[in-house]
């Protein structure tokens, strides 16, 4: 194993690492936000609950960039 | 490419199919018998729900006039890729595993749907106008989020589910990582891991593809909806 390798293993590393820092902070934000909601309006808990999947679900997104970049990474090493 | 993949890629296609027509039949049969003065008992009921359910969704993003247009275009693309994905389980399709032509070719096609309505829609004059909407120096950003949104859909439905396809298969390789190691540990570890794997298997094989479908129907919609809200 040469030092290539070892520096690709890093950057995928890398890749998920910093990506999942923003997506944690961003589904505590929607998740957060959403259960202030269901607290001051708990008749509309069901509709706040399913629109909270969804924005968790889209904040996702970040995150699953990094780890597409990780595995392309990781497939040429 | 190999042919053994090749056959692999046709059993997947097949699958797709077989689900599609399944569900296509039995919703068609079902719609189609609907009447609103009779109260059903049986799985006609359940249909009428899930298709009220469907109606209520076009409505918050489209609105009252669309309605009819769009809610049968938000049933396939929701029961197709929630069905594709989760009977990945039992191994008939593959869905978006590991296959991200599958997710490509559905965000591809929704791009071209709703770009095809908008200039139905607005007009090719109108449509030009959209990327100069905010301002002539703003028209490259425009241009450039025009188009990375279907990308960006095919990416998504691709990494999630193939994240958990990921995550699922670590779980289960465990007990045999163990056992290389002692054959105890790899024993006795093998119901816990039973255990969590089923409930990983839920929320990964179940859960996440129906939140990916969802996810993937309100975005197409909300896309779809730029055109049709100024000229109400």
């Amino acid at each position: 194993m040469d030092i290539t390798s070892g520096l690709i293993a890093i950057g995928a590393g890398l890749a998920v690492g910093l990506a999942g820092i923003g997506t944690g902070s961003g589904q505590g934000t929607v998740c957060g936000a959403a259960l202030e909601g269901m607290a001051r309006n708990p008749e509309m808990e069901s509709k706040i609950r399913t629109n909270m999947f969804i924005g968790a679900g889209l904040c996702e997104t970040s995150v699953i960039y990094g780890l597409v970049i990780a595995i392309v990474l990781i497939s040429k090493m | 490419m190999e042919a053994q993949n090749l056959t692999e890629q046709y059993i997947v296609i097949l699958g797709t199919f077989v689900i599609m027509s399944i569900a296509m039949i039995y919703f068609g049969l079902l719609i189609k018998k609907s009447n609103p003065l009779k109260i059903e008992k049986t799985s006609q009921n359940l249909v009428e729900i899930f298709f009220s359910y469907f109606e209520s969704i076009v409505e918050s993003i489209l609105g009252q006039k669309y309605v009819k247009t769009f809610t049968p275009l938000t049933i396939t693309i929701f029961c197709t890729i929630f069905l594709t994905n989760i009977s990945g389980l039992i191994g008939l399709a593959e869905g978006a595993k590991f296959n991200p032509y599958y997710t490509f070719t559905w965000s591809i096609s929704m791009f071209l749907l709703w770009n095809i309505y908008g200039i139905y829609k607005v007009g090719i004059k109108g449509f030009i106008g959209e990327f100069f909407a905010v301002g002539v120096l703003m028209a490259p950003l425009e241009l450039i989020s025009f188009f990375v949104k279907p990308i960006s859909m095919g990416l998504r439905l691709f990494g999630n589910i193939t994240a958990g396809a990921i995550l699922m298969g670590m779980v289960w390789m465990v007990p045999e990582l163990l056992a290389h190691m002692s054959h105890a540990l790899g024993i006795v570890s093998l119901p816990l891991v039973i255990l969590i794997g089923t409930v990983l298997t839920g929320v990964f094989g179940l859960f996440g593809p129906f939140i990916q479908a969802t996810v993937f129907t309100y975005l197409t919609l909300v896309n779809i909806s730029t055109f049709t809200q100024e000229h109400e």
